[in-house]
């Protein structure tokens, strides 16, 4: 067999182990998630404890929740509810949790390890489209996040982030990403 | 690459130690980690003799998605040291752009993205009122 025949028998093995680890993923997301109003190719490399008691959960297409560490955990109590927006990614222990509220999170967002985000009593949370949260972050009820903003990691979102910014700290301060071209800020975030 | 006497912390959860292939993680002898402690190393991360890693720290050596532009695409890595004797407290995180001197303290939840000097303390103890409710 020539170099040729043998790399591309090796790159059509990879993408038929490919798929059927996004079936395999598929599947397991389709059993952790029962409870939710799911998209198509939702899938799921870890575990995931969704409890929709009375309330909403809608996950939508081709969402990934990534396994690892911990399980990532999607609580709606009554009269709540939790959206993920399509092509959204989320990595293991994360915790949305929606208490008479509502945590929409727009589409293509990247959410890191160990994010929390809690909805309380009608302050509800709204994150944009592509949105970049870090591992760690943690937004609290009522914030709302614009599309294409980044959360630092570790920080504590308490008031609202524009679009196209960055929000660094505990309590978090607003940057704008234009800034993290500046010499300063490309020690923290290489652009 | 894992030294003599490293350890892990007995705890619920499990330690995370995921090296990319080409990439290189030491650890060093007598190292204790702390359980659901996470290093990911991209292209090299070494953590000397005698460290602490607390619970639930995180060292990174990329900061995974660019901020600018594509988001799916990654950035260049940047090698992270942590020198010998150095304690790094549980919830820290340490991103790419660190380099924690020997004997320095980092504090519980603080984020290092800079150099820090040998048996420096920092970190965002001692709280202070931010405002009154």
């Amino acid at each position: 067999m020539t170099m040729r025949t043998a790399s591309r028998v090796a790159a059509a093995r990879r993408r038929v182990a490919d798929r059927l680890r996004l079936a395999l993923a598929c599947w397991r997301a389709h059993i952790l998630l029962a409870d939710c109003e799911l998209g198509s190719f939702v899938s799921a490399t870890g575990l995931v404890r969704a409890e929709a008691r009375g309330g909403r959960i809608a996950i939508g297409d081709r969402v990934t929740f990534v396994g690892g560490l911990a399980p990532t955990q999607l609580l709606a109590s009554v009269g709540s509810s939790i959206s993920i927006g399509a092509y959204t990614v989320v990595n293991y222990g994360t915790r949305f949790e929606s208490m008479g509220a509502e945590i929409v999170v727009g589409r293509r967002c990247l959410l890191a390890s160990g994010v929390r985000v809690t909805a309380s009593s009608g302050a509800s949370v709204r994150v944009g489209d592509e949105v970049w949260i870090a591992h760690g972050a943690v937004l609290e009820p009522g914030v709302r996040v614009g599309a294409r903003s980044v959360i630092a990691a570790a920080a504590v979102v308490t008031c609202d982030v524009p679009a196209g910014s960055l929000a660094i700290g505990n309590p978090a301060r607003v940057l704008s990403l234009e800034l993290t071209g500046a010499k300063r800020a490309r020690v923290l975030l290489p652009v | 690459v894992i030294g003599v006497g490293a350890r892990v912390a007995p705890g619920s959860l499990g330690v995370e130690l995921k090296v990319e292939p080409d990439a290189e993680l030491v650890i060093g002898d007598d190292t204790v980690l702390g359980p659901g402690a996470s290093i990911e190393a991209y292209e090299r991360i070494v953590v000397g003799r005698g460290c602490r890693i607390g619970a639930h720290c995180k060292l990174l050596d990329n900061h995974l998605h660019l901020v600018h532009g594509d988001r799916t695409q990654r950035p260049p890595s940047v090698p992270l040291i942590v020198e010998d004797g150095a304690v790094i407290e549980d919830y820290a995180v340490l991103l790419p752009g660190a380099r924690v001197g020997s004997g320095a303290r980092i504090s519980r939840g603080a984020v290092v993205s800079r150099p820090v000097p040998a048996f420096a303390v920092v970190g965002p103890q001692p709280v202070h009122p931010a405002r009154t409710r």
